[in-house]
Parts: C-alpha cells; sequence; structure tokens
C-alpha cells in the first residue's frame, strides 16, 4: 500500500495508525508565523468506531490503509458470521459479530449494505439508511389515534425494538430510519 | 457563482482602502519582479519554481529581498501589494499562492510599526482591545512556563500533560514552542480582538535583529487578529555580514532536513554592501484581512476564483 505525505490529507483519506486501519475525518493544516508546520488531524479507528485527535509534523509520511466502503447484499447469518455477497462477483465475505456490531439488529435479507472491507475482509457494515420491516410484536393498537404523542414499544423482525405510534398493530410493515432508529411511516405498498 | 459581485467589490474597496492609507502617509507604491534566480532560504518556507528560456527561477515567497534592494536605492518609504507563492501550504488559511501587503519604514522602529499596523487595521474597519504580549509573556500568562528557559524534555512533558502527542518533534526546541503557541495559545487568542506579539527568541529571530541589551530576544512581532496571525515585522537586519550568516545557517537546517539548499541572493547581499537604511518592515495577508473584515471563516470564502 502506498505511503501518503500530509500535504495529500484530507477527510476520507484511509491510513493505517498502530497498526489499525483507519479514516481521516478532519485535517487542518497549522502554521505558526515562521516555523514548522502541522497536520491537526481527526482520525477515527475504523474497527472500533473511536475518534481521536493527533498532530502530524507537516511533510512527514504516513503508511495507507487497503480500504474500501463497498455495497453488497445481506444473505444470511449462521449464528457465527454474518454473510455478504458482491452483487455483480456473486463473490462472498463473512462478517463476525465485532464487524457487525449494533447494525446486526437493522439486517434484513436481501438488503444492500455498505460493508467495510480492510485487506479484502470486513471489518465494518453499515445498514442502509431506510429498512422496511414486519412488526412480530407490539400491544393492541388504538384504532383512531393518530396525532397522540405518545407511543409503544414494537418489536421487529430482526430483534430490533422501536418505539411507534399506538395505532400501529403486530403484522403491519413499516419503514425504520436506521440512523436514528426511529419510526418513520407504515410502509406503503411500492 | 453566488457573491461573486460581492467578493470582487470587497476586495477592490480594501485595496483602495490600504492605498488611501499609504498615500495619506506620503509611503510609496513600488512593483518588483516575481521570478530571481535567487530564491527564501527559510527552511519552513518552500519556493516554487519553474524553468525561464532553459535556467532555473524560483517565484518570490515574499517580496522582500528585492524591496530590501530599493531600500538600499534610497527608495525611502515603501509598500508593495502583490501575489506571492509558497509550495506545501494549503487548508482553511494557506493558499500557495496568496496576496500580501508588505511595507518599510525608516522613520519607524519595530514597536512604533506594529501600531502602525494596528492603525492600518483601524482604517480598514478592524478595532478592538488591543493586547501586548512579549513571547515570554505569553506563554507564561497561558501555560504558566519560562519559555526562554525551559528545555525540550519539560516542553515535551507540558504538550504530553494537555493532551496533545508526541509529533516526532526530537530535540527541535522551536518545533516544540511552536506546538505549544500552535495548539494551546493560539485557539485562545480567538477571544482578544487585537494582540500583539513582540520579542521572539533568538533562535526565530529570521531576519530581525537581536536586541543590542538582551541577545536571547529577537526584534520581531507579530500581529493577530481575533487568534488569527495577520503579519509578522522585524526591526531590519542591517549588516550584510549577518544577512550572509543568517542564509547559511538556514541553508545547514535545510541540509540536515533533507530539504533542498536554495542559492542565496546575491543581489541583495551586494546591495547591502552599499548600505541599508535602519528600518522596520512588516508583511501582512490579505486575503485573511479580507476574511476579518467581511467575518469569514476559510480564506476560499474571499478568493476571487476559489481553488
Amino acid at each position: 500500500m502506498a505511503n501518503y505525505s500530509t500535504n495529500e490529507f484530507k477527510s476520507g483519506l484511509k491510513i493505517m495508525q498502530d497498526g489499525e486501519p483507519c479514516s481521516i475525518v478532519e485535517n487542518e493544516f497549522v502554521k505558526p508565523g515562521k516555523g514548522q508546520a502541522f497536520n491537526r488531524v481527526k482520525i477515527k479507528y475504523l474497527k472500533t468506531g473511536r475518534v481521536v485527535e493527533k498532530t502530524f509534523k507537516s511533510g512527514e509520511s504516513v503508511e495507507g490503509a487497503d480500504v474500501m466502503d463497498t455495497d453488497m447484499q445481506y444473505l444470511y447469518s449462521d449464528g457465527e458470521f454474518w454473510n455478504f455477497m458482491h452483487p455483480e462477483t456473486f463473490e462472498q465475505v463473512a462478517a463476525d459479530e465485532k464487524a457487525v456490531g449494533d447494525s446486526a439488529k437493522w439486517l434484513k435479507e436481501q438488503d444492500i449494505c455498505t460493508v467495510t472491507l480492510w485487506n479484502g475482509s470486513p471489518i465494518a457494515v453499515v445498514p442502509p439508511n431506510f429498512v422496511v420491516l414486519t412488526i412480530t410484536e407490539t400491544d393492541p393498537g388504538v384504532r383512531g389515534d393518530t396525532a397522540s404523542g405518545g407511543g409503544k414499544p414494537a418489536t421487529l423482525e430482526t430483534g430490533a425494538v422501536v418505539r411507534v405510534p399506538l395505532f400501529i398493530e403486530t403484522g403491519e410493515v413499516i419503514k425504520v430510519d436506521t440512523r436514528s432508529g426511529e419510526y418513520v411511516s407504515r410502509a406503503k405498498d411500492e | 457563482m453566488p457573491g461573486i459581485a460581492e467578493r470582487l467589490k470587497h476586495r477592490a474597496r480594501l485595496y483602495q482602502a490600504i492605498r488611501d492609507f499609504f498615500q495619506q502617509k506620503n509611503i510609496l507604491e513600488v512593483e518588483t519582479p516575481i521570478f530571481s534566480p535567487f530564491a527564501n532560504t527559510d527552511p519552513y518556507i518552500q519556493s516554487i519554481h519553474t524553468t525561464i528560456s532553459g535556467k532555473t527561477y524560483y517565484a518570490h515567497t515574499s517580496p522582500e529581498f528585492a524591496m530590501k534592494r530599493l531600500l538600499c536605492e534610497g527608495s525611502g518609504d515603501i509598500f508593495q501589494i502583490c501575489k506571492v507563492f509558497r509550495d506545501e501550504e494549503h487548508g482553511r488559511i494557506h493558499r500557495p499562492e496568496f496576496t500580501m501587503l508588505e511595507w518599510y519604514c525608516l522613520k519607524l522602529d519595530y514597536k512604533q510599526l506594529a501600531l502602525e499596523v494596528v492603525s492600518l487595521l483601524k482604517s480598514v474597519g478592524i478595532e478592538g482591545e488591543i493586547k501586548a504580549f512579549t513571547y515570554r509573556q505569553l506563554f507564561q500568562h497561558f501555560l504558566n512556563v519560562d519559555i526562554f528557559n525551559e528545555s525540550v524534555t519539560n516542553l515535551r512533558a507540558l504538550a504530553l500533560r494537555y493532551g496533545l502527542n508526541d509529533c516526532g518533534l526530537g530535540d527541535d526546541l522551536d518545533g516544540w514552542r511552536n506546538y505549544l503557541l500552535t495548539h494551546l495559545i493560539e485557539p485562545q487568542l480567538t477571544e482578544h480582538a487585537i494582540v500583539i506579539l513582540s520579542d521572539f527568541p533568538a533562535s526565530q529571530a529570521a531576519l530581525a535583529k537581536l536586541s543590542s541589551e538582551d541577545d536571547r530576544i529577537a526584534q520581531r512581532f507579530e500581529v493577530y487578529v481575533r487568534g488569527m496571525e495577520l503579519a509578522n515585522g522585524y526591526q531590519e537586519l542591517t549588516s550584510p555580514v549577518i544577512y550572509q550568516q543568517r542564509f547559511e545557517r538556514e541553508n545547514q537546517i535545510r541540509l540536515q532536513r533533507g530539504a533542498p539548499v536554495m542559492p542565496i541572493d546575491k543581489s541583495l547581499l551586494s546591495a547591502l554592501n552599499c548600505g541599508f537604511p535602519e528600518c522596520a518592515g512588516v508583511a501582512l495577508g490579505v486575503d485573511r484581512l479580507l476574511m476579518m473584515i467581511n467575518q469569514k471563516n476559510q480564506i476560499s470564502d474571499v478568493e476571487t476564483l476559489p481553488t
């Protein structure tokens, strides 16, 4: 993998730090009136999601990380691994629990997810921004109540629990925003 | 492009105000060549070079050397607004090509010139409380250290205590000082309208004279507006021998850092040999000044055609 000079730093660049693949979140060039310049960067460790601030002397080089975000179709889970397939090459990868993390509760078979591959192996999975899932269990609905601000928990087919309006029934299909974990609407027939 | 008419007007209005300011003081506007076979030796400023008719030329990183030759010729007080060029500088408030205002006054010393910078700022609408610190006072005030007497070991420990990482500065004392200044002090200067910082360590003299009372101190100043460094000025060196020594020392540092050695400006040295007047000089970043006047947060907001 190529080395990058601090001159090439920009947000989104993937570099190695402490043996871990990282992504640059923010890069600021800092220079005193006279003297050594610095690059003050925010770095995200891709495996853990931890973001740290770090300064480099300008002009230094760091090792690049072979990291790619790939759109892949979620196939199935065998209990230990979550299996994804590249929709064009049909190449399959198996992501472990560390890579899938909290995303597991949104994964529905055949949905297209963003899988981050480091040296070809999955290290992170991001579900689609919106998923359409069936409610497997919720308290009985209150008909006609479409306005009240209240709500109730509903368990979805993937195991996720979201707050839904009182009028929603078990068996209904709803749209959820995975970034906020919030109910959006009843799923329309499309 | 949205706002371009505004942007052009703001810039033109500022240039006019600057020219009015100098006209009132009877300071002459000059123009000097951009390209020279000689270059700036400053180890931390990289010149951009090109080939003209088969020979290497360097674009000026400031009009300093050429303007100093004019001073040797008896020009008297002069100013210039021009584009200058520096490789490897790009960021929120840095561009490899930017506009500089540079001027020299024979009647003023460096401290008076710093106040003259403040009058110029006032004439273009930047006012407010002025805080003056010496370099030593600044570090005492914000970090409670005696910056002229602290070792590399102690400055490194201080940086780590404030949560900074060791970015590999090794035994580079001025590197550590700059690290603390840019990372821990400058962010706190944003609270102040105008800060005049003066009397830098002799090791950061660049082309400023050392104090005759205390040779640990360089007669150099910077002016900050709301935490952003806007101007850098000197009590100018006059001795050609010392110029040559500084240039050679800077080239030595370049060698140690694996940076290319730059051809020393012989035209300047020979002009200085004929006599250079006692004077103070300053360079001011015009794009940053435009940012401040128009309350913008990045240089691309004031560039004519953002890059």
